[in-house]
């Protein structure tokens, strides 16, 4: 292959490209909007998993005792709970220590610190089960429990969070092999056309000469284009909707009130990532529906 | 593929060594039934200039076509210089076609292309830089005396003009053979006589040249060699003829 031939088969695309502006801004609208769906969708599942995962991480039951409740009372069902061996850890949250967590959780706001003080904060345990399954049983136990006022359980959430990470996976899913479906469609039906409106050209180029593959190259640069210019727009969208979004993200999972959830779109990297991600795929599914279009046209 | 000398036996490489093109018993029948040529036997040496004559439908333009690979013969064999062309793998045609430089009967210029593109389109296929393609272009332009309408498109050209962008974009990578089918077909007898001097020019410079065409004035005023075909077969074949009907 000699110094000149990509550059020439990259002028070729380019021209290609703009003669065909119409079925150029339908093939770039298309692949836009998969890219957007998959990167959305692929941002909305790594949202969940995260989600669930600091779920996991939290107490998923907590145990709130009476105000008067004696301290060795409370270790005494610590204990019992390390020793059964159906969790991971249990941690003990005195009146003075629920207090300090409260100060620390609204420091910058005086008027909820007015007049509190740790006898208004129940003594508690924080507990992290082995299994998820097990928790409604050790829930149930715990109520019953001497001393017990309440028994926050956390499985709902979770549970919640799991049924939407899945409906997004398997709705995303099908979502995304449609669009890819109809993407190298797009792109087979434009470069397809590109091919036809330049049966001549090719005609003559085989005739003076030109390899199979210098007239290739310019049809599979076109769908690599279309690809990445897609793929680069859906970038941008992505990013400017990405912040707008995800609190209403949240607020649709209810997790709200759950405190900061550590979410990966606000991770510079996990983003670098997708608009890589799209990239990739975005050249791929360009290149994909220009060879199908090369072996269904161009028949030499 | 098979080169001359290992097949028939007949040729010794000496004469394979000086010979262009041979068809030896070549026959073309389209899928219809026509019988486009039919026992064809022809030889052509470096540097001749061979007119194929004959009435429409002929066949000379199969000929050419089958020489180019453009139609496969459905029987016998094509030599172009040692390599056997009916058997030629795909991926060896744009040598060939690098090696034979056809002016088409319809000119196949392209419409979009300016007349500086349209015959560098024979160097850019081939890789050549863009240096050297804006030096060529200019020159073989200048030899067809197109050089003040390199930035024209062809339909702002008249049929002589055409054809001879035509000529250009066949000469511009100094082709072995330069083959013209029907090159006065469409021109008035003052650019007939430019382009008939044109192609001796190039043969003198030691191009193989050859001619398909039915127009009498032009073979006779060469004198040169003259092969006539009529209905798919070789009838005569004189080395200084005219056309004879």
């Amino acid at each position: 292959m000699n110094s000149n031939f990509l550059p020439e088969s990259l002028l070729l695309a380019g021209q290609y490209v703009r003669r065909n502006l119409f079925l150029t801004v339908a093939s770039v609208a298309v692949m836009t909007l998969t890219f957007f769906v998959t990167a959305t969708f692929v941002g909305a599942a790594a949202g969940a998993d995260s989600a669930v995962k600091f779920l996991e991480s939290k107490a998923q039951i907590t145990v709130f005792f009476k105000n008067d409740a004696p301290p060795e009372k409370i270790m005494a069902i610590k204990d019992n709970l390390e020793a059964g061996g159906s969790t991971i850890e249990v941690k003990y949250i005195s009146q003075e220590e629920a207090l300090k967590i409260y100060l620390g959780q609204h420091q910058d706001e005086p008027t909820l610190l007015e007049s509190v003080n740790a006898g208004i904060f129940p003594p508690s345990l924080e507990i992290r089960g082995r299994r998820l399954s097990d928790l409604p049983q050790l829930a149930k136990e715990l109520e019953n429990k001497e001393g017990v006022e309440e028994v926050v359980f956390f499985k709902e959430v979770v549970d919640t969070f799991l049924r939407w990470t899945q409906t997004i996976r398997l709705f995303g899913l099908i979502l995304i092999s449609i669009l890819t479906l109809i993407s190298v469609l797009i792109t087979l039906i434009t470069i397809g056309m590109t091919i036809y409106t330049r049966v001549e050209e090719i005609e003559v180029m085989r005739l003076v000469g030109a390899t199979a593959w210098y007239i290739r190259l310019p049809f599979l640069f076109q769908g690599a284009l279309y690809g990445l210019i897609s793929a680069s727009l859906s970038s941008v969208l992505f990013l400017a909707a990405t912040p707008v979004v995800t609190p209403y993200f949240f607020r649709l999972m209810g997790v709200t009130s759950l405190g900061t959830v550590p979410f990966p779109l606000s991770d510079p990297v996990f983003l670098a990532e997708i608009v890589a991600g799209q990239l990739f795929f975005g050249v791929f599914l360009g290149i994909a529906g220009s060879a199908a279009a090369i072996r269904k046209y161009l028949r030499f | 593929m098979s080169n001359r000398s290992d097949t028939g036996g007949t040729t010794d490489l000496s004469e394979a060594q000086n010979t262009m093109i041979e068809f030896r018993g070549v026959d073309k029948e389209y899928p219809d039934g026509t019988l486009a040529l039919s026992g064809v036997d022809l030889l052509i040496e470096p540097g001749e200039f061979v007119f194929l004559v004959g009435p429409s439908g002929a066949g000379k333009t199969t000929l050419i076509k089958l020489l180019i690979r453009e139609e496969v013969a459905s029987r016998g064999e094509i030599f172009f210089r040692d390599q056997e062309v009916t058997g030629l793998p795909a991926n060896q045609l744009p040598h060939l076609r690098r090696d034979i430089g056809v002016v088409f009967q319809d000119y196949k210029l392209l419409p979009t292309r300016t007349v500086f593109e349209n015959v560098a389109l024979s160097l850019e296929v081939v890789g050549r830089q863009r240096a050297e393609i804006n030096e060529l272009v200019p020159a073989v332009l200048k030899l067809v005396d197109l050089l003040g309408k390199v930035g024209h498109f062809p339909d702002q050209l008249s049929g002589g003009e055409q054809q001879r962008v035509a000529i250009a974009r066949a000469l511009v990578h100094e082709p072995k053979v330069l083959i013209a089918d029907e090159p006065t077909g469409d021109v008035d007898p003052a650019m007939t006589w430019s382009i008939t001097q044109l192609l001796k020019r190039i043969n003198e410079w030691g191009t193989t040249v050859i001619v398909a065409t039915h127009d009498v004035d032009v073979v006779n005023s060469l004198n040169k060699r003259v092969v006539s075909l009529e209905r798919g077969r070789i009838v005569r074949d004189n080395p200084q003829g005219q056309y004879e009907f």
